[in-house]
């Protein structure tokens, strides 16, 4: 047994002697997602990772969100999003902690990207961390960052069969915001009833929530939904005393 | 896109298994890739074609078994293969399924040339 590989065959005698191995080639970023788990769990951190395509109105989204819930909760930011470079200082620019990730070309945020931009934040002082990834339908979706819950935005602008053309992004939405409603009595082809039956062919419940940042509609919702999931994890997850801290 | 990430985590932890077998060439991979792993076996085949020269991949033949998306129908308790973006049970109609593989980006087997 070869236990640094874990394969069940004795390293190999003969030529070309396969090594059966059946490991997951994410395990490393898994492996730090969940380090990054630990972290949030000890702190009573309720963490949000949202994603869209780029421009459909993330880092506006978090604008509205702090207007809405600072005073009554603590809020920190890790910006991904390199769409626009002065996204970290939109959200500073309200009063809120924001550490910007420099992704330089990367086309999706890492659990150790996460993990090393929480260590400059001060997690006791947080309630709720937003993550913003980065605007991309593809990437983001195959790596764990340790997040709570995955927040999709969906533009009316785009088509909306978006769920049905990235499947494995949507699928994992917890909860999916159709965004910039304002914009729907120019769009006839955008439908948010068929948005959400693209959603739903993924065997997915979440809930679905149109809103509009121009004339706050829906917003009163996402709030609701944010501040119900906040509580729940409160009662269901008692903060845990931090192990011995093993950095990445 | 992130297939050149996936490649280098993937050598990587190819390497550390390398190493156990010290002398070995690596001469083989294989995957299984499932459609909602996130990653394009295509891309992922070019990331590696590209990456490999002159490494210790060189001699490496990369090879990608793509596995189906199936699903357990909670309604009729069957299990089928599904079309990616409609996940409705084929034989009852339920979307009460839930996905029993296909989620997988899995490192199957290496193969060292060890002399
Ligand atoms: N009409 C309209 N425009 C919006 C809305 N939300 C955001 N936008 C605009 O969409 C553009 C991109 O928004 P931003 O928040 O930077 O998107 P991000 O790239 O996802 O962070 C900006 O010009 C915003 O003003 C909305 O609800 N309605
Ligand atoms: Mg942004
Ligand atoms: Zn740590
Ligand atoms: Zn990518
Ligand atoms: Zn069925």
């Amino acid at each position: 047994m070869c236990d640094a590989c874990g394969c069940t065959s004795s390293p190999p005698s003969q030529k070309d002697k396969p090594l059966k191995l059946m490991s997951a080639v994410f395990a490393a970023n898994n492996d730090a997602a969940k380090h990054n788990r630990n972290h949030l769990q000890h702190h009573g951190v309720l963490a949000i990772n949202l994603m869209s395509a780029p421009g459909a109105g993330k880092t506006s989204l978090l604008e509205a969100t702090i207007d809405a819930l600072s005073g009554r909760y603590r809020l920190a930011v890790i910006e991904g999003d390199l769409e626009t470079e002065n996204d970290a200082q939109r959200i500073r620019a309200k009063g809120i902690p924001a550490f910007q990730i420099n992704t330089g070309s990367a086309c999706h945020l890492d659990a150790v990207m996460v993990h090393d931009a929480m260590h400059h934040l001060d997690l006791d002082t947080v309630d709720i961390l937003f993550i913003e990834n980065i605007g991309n339908l593809v990437c983001p979706a195959a790596y764990d960052l340790g997040q709570h819950f995955n927040v999709l935005l969906l533009s009316v602008t785009e088509g909306d069969d978006k769920p049905a053309k990235y499947p494995v992004m949507f699928r994992i939405a917890d909860v999916m915001l159709v965004s910039k409603t304002d914009l729907l009595p120019y769009l006839d082809e955008f439908k948010v009833e068929r948005a959400e039956t693209h959603l739903r062919k993924l065997a997915n419940r979440a809930p679905v929530i149109p809103i509009s940042i121009r004339n706050g509609a829906g917003l009163s919702q996402w709030i609701e939904w944010l501040e119900q999931q906040f509580h729940s994890l409160q009662q269901n997850v008692p903060a845990l005393p931090e192990k011995d801290h093993q950095h990445l | 896109m992130h297939e050149f990430s996936v490649c280098q985590a993937l050598m990587e932890q190819v390497t550390v298994i390398a190493d156990q077998h010290p002398g070995g060439r690596i001469v083989g991979i294989h995957l299984y890739n499932g459609p909602l792993s996130g990653v394009d076996s295509t891309l992922l085949q070019h990331a590696f074609e590209f990456s490999k020269k002159e490494t210790l991949f060189a001699d490496c033949l990369l090879s990608i078994e793509n596995h189906p998306l199936r699903v357990h129908c909670r309604n009729c308790l069957n299990d089928r293969e599904i079309a990616v973006n409609d996940w409705t049970c084929p034989v009852c109609a339920s979307l009460d399924t839930e996905v029993i593989g296909g989620e997988e980006l899995i490192l199957a087997q290496v193969q060292l040339d060890v002399p």
